[in-house]
């Protein structure tokens, strides 16, 4: 990137806490978010656990903010969202009228359904017969808004972009799994092209509800561990059976160094490059050779001007479903050469799950606390490495370590990869 | 010291699949004789939704995209009609698969909405409900087994993307965005970007969607942006005084974006020069269509910045001009400003009087109006605008179209909650 392009703040609505400090604490001590879930009855689902965001109360998180928008809609994606943005935008200093983003990316997943949508506005139009009544369906009265709020992919974008009189670029990302990643790249490009000069950049989403949850335990891509939730997410692990399925959201506030050095904002890290690529394979699974993955971290160090022996840190995909894994664990080795042996990548999916389009945006969250704390957060649940998947995984335990230089892979359905390479921003 | 090279993107292929046929050669015949895709909806007289008149895509079947009938269960019409579009536009610039360094061959998509078919849960959902109420215990363990597998997959918004990638074999830089009316322009814009910065030598770039399901089309019904006139021939007619909204629409139109120099080494024809790019947003509703013009003021003006072009010199505008009661006057007081003195001799024209209006798709069929017109010089015409309403006077080409004495010219997009984006193309490196 030709302008240095800085992060000035962060927050998350996360499986392992609502708030900075907790967050942190519980990546780099090795806590498990994984739990029954509580959200719906799961009872009848292969699948009965995930990691949950902790309740919350998003009127008093979001002081200042007019959330009756999202009155009545159910919608718990734009609700995580707008609790990690407000928490960024404070940690940046962006919060006094006038001074907000003048930019805003961020990356989204699948709509979802809600059973109340369905019990009040699908099962009326079912006739004895069991067929669908398209036509009384179309004759009802599903309100507008509420249907907006629900399908409509930009909605959380468009929702900020007006909460903070957004005038510059919009952008929504629907990358699958890279989607958080994306948009944290794109907003890195705006600003480096000077397009914008702070962007609202980040991830959410929320499958953990009972056609989310369907619809993956339908693919076979989820851990069925219910017994041993705390245990259920074994990245590089022999015995890992798929991931848990998590939620959340992930804002950074990108800015330009110039912008941030006018104001005076404190610099927390540098984002010094990005990469994205494709697959050209297959719309659910990885390359064998990860031939994606490799291009992707590739660009990203050449964007970044850097070498692979300069990375002291991988952040990976890290699914923990038996096919990512080893896969990653490969093109990592393409692409580090000798120094894969001595560079640590770890999965912090072993604690908060995946969050499936927002799970970029927390990793990018979880390498800034890395590098803030100088302290390589683990890989948990590894009990027998899966010799497929040898590397310094950061088995179990966390550990202090020098960081100057971090690297986040994402690898999304459709074959849709980013990496990003962030630095801790101090010459 | 050697000969600096400025990278510059260029527009070497286009592929569309509208109302108006399949094939630029049909787009283009179609907008230049004037010829208006918007019937009679089929299915208007079975169902209650207010919406009498559509612009479908009749045409073109989905069982003739190459190599994909496996893959086509796996498709919303959305993604069939997007991955028809990105084909056509590939083999119009002349590539083939592996004729690209896949490394330096990437994609950048306007999609629509990410849902998976609700018709498809329906027999699952039947089952759950046999003793009256919706039993979500009897859901997953009975009604799951009904539902195909891949149904996720089937939502999936970045499909396009998924499938072209692979029969392609494109490996390069990319984005998938959701940005309903502004995604496709969006793209375009992204992919020239990526081509300047020299991370891609090749970009397909567009957009598809389908607003002609009747989740759709109810949203935008209860919304009250869609048109209620039951005359096809005069239903969709943007700027008009008896305007009372869209015609809903479908299609996708892609473009092969590429560096000019890799074009010129591999004797591509060159149609076009991605000279500027702007985007902007103003900060509106969720449920609002447009803005007071201030959105796309800032944005075009942007891209004539970029482009090095003053406003006066500008050779014609392709409009958003959906046909909006509120918009339409908005965008055409911003057009006036931006012109000033040439406000009364700089053509304008607007497309969805022929097309409707097909939101993701929409930015990507107005750059691929204004490549037809800059191919053609000639202006493609806006029907039915027979009364001009008070504040949308511009300088109108309609019926018939007008000759461009220019080669360059803008082509627009708005979205919901005020996002705009404007495209300058020139026939000429500017």
């Amino acid at each position: 990137m030709s302008g240095r392009v800085v992060i000035t703040g962060w927050g998350v609505a996360s499986p392992l806490g609502n708030d900075r400090a907790t967050f942190a604490h519980a990546l780099l001590n090795g806590q498990s978010a994984g739990a029954p879930i509580r959200g719906f009855d799961a009872r009848g689902f292969a699948c009965r656990i995930a990691a949950e965001v902790p309740a919350y109360d998003l009127a008093a998180s979001c002081p200042g903010w007019d959330l009756t928008a999202l009155v009545g809609t159910g919608d718990r994606k734009a609700e995580l969202g707008l609790l990690a943005a407000h928490q960024a935008l404070a940690h940046a200093g962006l919060l006094e009228p006038g001074t907000g983003p003048d930019a805003i990316s961020l990356g989204t997943g699948l709509s979802s359904v809600l059973v109340a949508e369905v019990e009040a506005e699908l099962i009326p139009f079912l006739r004895e017969d069991g067929e669908f009544d398209h036509e009384a369906f179309a004759r009802g009265a599903l309100p507008a808004r509420r249907f907006l709020h629900r399908h409509l992919p930009g909605r959380t974008t468009a929702l900020l972009a007006q909460l903070l009189g957004v005038t510059g670029p919009r952008a929504t990302s629907f990358a699958a799994c890279a989607a958080g990643a994306h948009a944290i790249a794109l907003a890195g490009r705006w600003i480096a092209r000077g397009e914008a000069e702070r962007v609202l950049a980040g991830g959410l989403d929320s499958m953990i509800n009972p056609f989310g949850l369907a619809s993956l335990q339908l693919l076979g891509t989820l851990t069925t561990r219910n017994d041993r939730p705390a245990a259920a997410s074994r990245p590089f692990d022999r015995d890992r059976d798929g991931f848990l399925l998590g939620e959340g959201a992930a804002m950074l506030v990108v800015e330009s160094a110039a912008s941030a050095q006018a104001r005076g904002a404190p610099i927390l890290a540098e984002l010094l490059g990005s990469g994205s690529s494709l697959d050209a394979w297959h719309v659910t699974a990885p390359h064998p050779d990860g031939r994606g993955a490799v291009l992707a971290m590739r660009r990203a160090l050449a964007d970044a001007g850097r070498s692979p022996a300069d990375v002291d840190y991988v952040n990976a995909h890290g699914t923990a479903t038996p096919l990512n894994d080893p896969v990653e664990i490969t093109a990592f080795r393409e692409v580090f050469g000798p120094h894969a042996d001595r560079c640590p990548i770890s999965s912090t999916k072993s604690m908060h799950g995946h969050l499936i389009a927002a799970a970029g945006a927390l990793e990018a969250c979880a390498v800034l606390v890395a590098l803030q704390h100088q302290w390589l957060p683990p890989t948990i649940n590894v009990a027998h490495l899966d010799p497929a998947c040898a590397a310094d995984v950061v088995p179990n335990v966390g550990r202090a370590a020098r960081l100057e230089v971090a690297l986040s892979n994402s690898f999304g359905f459709g074959g849709q990869n980013g990496c990003l390479v962030f630095g801790t921003g101090q010459d | 010291m050697p000969p600096i090279s400025r990278r510059y993107p260029v527009i070497t292929g286009l592929g569309v699949i509208s109302s108006l046929g399949a094939g630029r050669e049909r787009f283009a015949e179609g907008l230049l004789t004037g010829r208006s895709g918007v019937i009679a909806r089929p299915g208007r007289e079975q169902d209650p939704l207010p919406c009498p008149t559509a612009a479908p895509v009749t045409d073109w079947l989905p069982s003739s995209l190459p190599g994909q009938r496996k893959n086509l269960k796996l498709m919303t019409r959305s993604v069939m009609l997007g991955l028809g579009a990105a084909t056509l536009a590939l083999e119009d610039a002349g590539i083939t698969p592996g004729s690209v360094a896949p490394p330096r061959f990437g994609g950048y998509v306007g999609a629509g909405t990410a849902t998976g078919d609700g018709r498809e849960l329906e027999p699952a959902l039947a089952r759950a409900t046999q003793s009256g109420s919706f039993d979500l215990g009897q859901f997953a363990q009975q009604g799951l087994p009904l539902i195909n597998p891949l149904w996720l997959v089937k939502g999936l918004s970045n499909n396009v993307l998924g499938f072209i990638s692979a029969q392609y074999r494109m490996m390069g830089p990319n984005l998938n965005i959701c940005c309903s009316g502004v995604g496709g322009l969006l793209a375009i814009g992204e992919a020239a970007q990526a081509i300047r910065d020299d991370r891609a030598d090749v970009c397909l770039a567009g957009g598809h969607d389908s607003l002609l399901d009747i989740p759709t089309m109810a949203l935008y019904a209860r919304l009250g942006l869609l048109t209620t006139n039951p005359d096809p021939a005069t239903a969709s007619r943007p700027y008009h005084a008896q305007r009372d909204g869209f015609v809903p629409g479908e299609g996708a139109a892609f473009l092969v974006v590429e560096d000019r120099e890799h074009a010129r080494r591999r004797g591509a024809r060159i149609l076009a020069y991605v000279a500027g790019f702007g985007s902007t947003n103003s900060a509106r509703d969720l449920a609002t269509a447009g803005d007071d013009g201030r959105g796309v003021l800032a944005a075009a003006s942007t891209a004539l910045q970029e482009a090095g072009v003053t406003p006066v010199d500008m050779g014609l505008v392709v409009a958003h001009a959906s046909g909006s009661v509120s918009y339409d006057p908005a965008e055409a007081e911003a057009l006036r400003r931006l012109m000033g003195p040439a406000r009364d001799r700089t053509p304008v024209t607007a497309p969805k009087s022929m097309l409707g209006h097909a939101v993701a798709a929409a930015g990507a069929f107005n750059a691929a109006t204004l490549l037809v017109a800059l191919a053609a010089r000639l202006v493609p015409p806006t029907l039915n605008l027979d009364e001009v309403a008070p504040g949308c006077q511009l300088a109108h080409v309609r019926n018939t179209p007008a000759p461009l004495p220019k080669v360059h010219g803008l082509a627009l997009a708005a979205g919901l909650a005020g996002q705009h984006a404007a495209l300058y193309l020139s026939k000429a490196p500017l």
